[in-house]
């Protein structure tokens, strides 16, 4: 054996990693022919035992009980932080969307004011946006974000005015408004149908609450939880005067 | 009678998947220790050893890292990710290298011993041990430490460090070479270049 094969094996053989007998009595056989590589094994091993030794030091060597502490304060906190996460993307959008019917609901009403609930509530309309005087673009109410004190007027007038709903299946059996006021809801905003005709908006319409399969959402381009396929979900219908339906929107 | 069966940490590591905090708090008892010390060993430093430790656990909660049993064993996929976390903290504050907070049982221990020179040459030797792998390059530093320190297989390391079993093996070479260099008295060092150059054999 060559100092240089010596030099290659020499480290295993002083932390006992080598395996092959044959390739380790070599080595030692070498070793005591020259004195330059048993310097080196001595030396190596040598090295071992203080690593040995730096390694019992650690020992027993733990994170401090601080450690688990914050761990557990993370984990508490962390629950609803991955609940968050988990909410579909376009409840964000349709936040934005919400603030901007706001938005433009005031001036609506604010610049139009023969075209307001006031008015809507003598006979025609249902919406306010509905009821504008554009009907290329019908402005179909975007998203809202009912709190729980808020009231929703606008369904209600409808419903006592029109007579024809009252054979519209109402799912939530609220008798003044069809929605559930006891927590907050999240609505898109209402998705045009494609059979419906948005100029038979222009006379008025209704809001009717109904319960749809959840893989409808599929067919309106809108994700869903494939773990909750095979539940319904809350959907919003405008009708028309004559009772066809010309939009959706789904509430959550 | 019957055993009870201990869950391996794949199964444990599963089990943290779906969200089981009894999973979480047996692995962190299991393997916060071998975490901490890695870290500590890298790094010379307790604080920084602390958060890595956190750090690791951390992104199993957050389900930032996702284990996959094919790819390696489950105490190194945990240490692989103390690796990322020390490497990144240490080139953070590259240059920083902690030698303050040394074992507590070194040199105060043998304070109230005096006399006991070998104690006092195991302690210096353990101190001298210590800073020289502190300084050695992070990539033989991490080597020794696992192969050495840790006791770990080449096959574990390799999967740690994401490199070939030969790599594993060729870096730990080096880096107790580079150990050797450093430990050496300097007085012992020019003695044994001369003795390299005339006495060398190539039998």
């Amino acid at each position: 054996m060559s100092c240089m094969t010596f030099e290659a094996a020499i480290f295993e053989i002083a932390c006992e990693r080598m395996v092959d007998a044959e390739l380790r009595n070599r080595a030692l056989d070498h070793c005591e022919a020259c004195v330059s590589c048993a310097r080196t094994l001595s030396e190596q091993r040598a090295l071992t035992r203080s690593l040995r030794q730096l390694e019992n030091e650690f020992e027993g060597v733990e994170a401090p009980e601080r450690v688990r502490e914050g761990l557990s304060r993370a984990l508490r906190l962390q629950a609803p932080l991955v609940a968050r996460s988990r909410r579909p993307r376009w409840i964000g959008y349709g936040a934005i969307a919400a603030s901007l019917a706001v938005v433009i609901g005031g001036f609506t009403m604010r610049w139009w004011p023969e075209h307001s609930i006031e008015k809507a509530g003598e006979g025609s309309s249902v919406l306010a946006g509905a009821g504008t005087k554009t009907p290329e673009a019908p402005p179909l109410s975007a998203i809202e974000i009912r709190e729980k004190s808020t009231p929703a007027p606008k369904p209600r007038r409808v419903k006592k005015s029109r007579p024809a709903e009252q054979a519209v299946p109402q799912p939530e059996a609220s008798p003044k408004t069809g929605f559930d006021y006891g927590r907050e809801e999240i609505a898109t905003e209402f998705l045009p149908l494609s059979h419906g005709n948005p100029l038979g908006l222009q006379e008025g319409g209704q809001i009717i609450r109904v319960e749809v399969p959840r893989s409808t959402l599929v067919s309106f381009g809108l994700p869903v939880n494939l773990d909750r396929v095979g539940q319904r979900v809350k959907a919003d219908l405008l009708l028309g005067v004559d009772g066809s339906a010309q939009a959706i929107r789904f509430v959550q | 009678m019957t055993v009870p069966k201990v869950p391996t940490d794949d199964e444990l590591l599963g089990a943290l998947a779906i969200g089981s905090e009894e999973a979480l708090a047996t692995l962190y008892q299991r393997r916060q220790g071998s975490i901490y010390r890695f870290a500590l060993q890298m790094s010379g430093s307790h604080a920084l050893a602390e958060d890595v430790t956190q750090e690791v656990f951390m992104a199993l909660i957050r389900r930032e890292a996702a284990y996959d049993p094919s790819r390696g064993s489950g105490r190194a996929f945990l240490m692989g990710i103390a690796r990322n976390q020390v490497l990144r903290r240490l080139h953070h504050q590259k240059g920083i290298v902690s030698l303050e907070d040394q074992p507590e049982s070194s040199i105060d221990k043998l304070t109230a011993d005096n006399g006991l020179l070998d104690e006092l040459a195991r302690v210096q030797t353990i101190a001298a041990v210590r800073r020289a792998i502190l300084t050695l390059p992070e990539h033989y530093r991490e080597v020794v430490i696992l192969c050495e320190l840790q006791e770990m297989s080449y096959a574990d390391a390799a999967e740690i460090l994401k490199c070939a079993m030969g790599t594993v093996r060729s870096r730990l070479h080096r880096g107790r070479a580079m150990l050797m260099e450093k430990l050496r008295p300097a007085s012992q060092e020019s003695e044994i270049r001369q003795e390299a150059g005339s006495a060398r054999c190539f039998a």
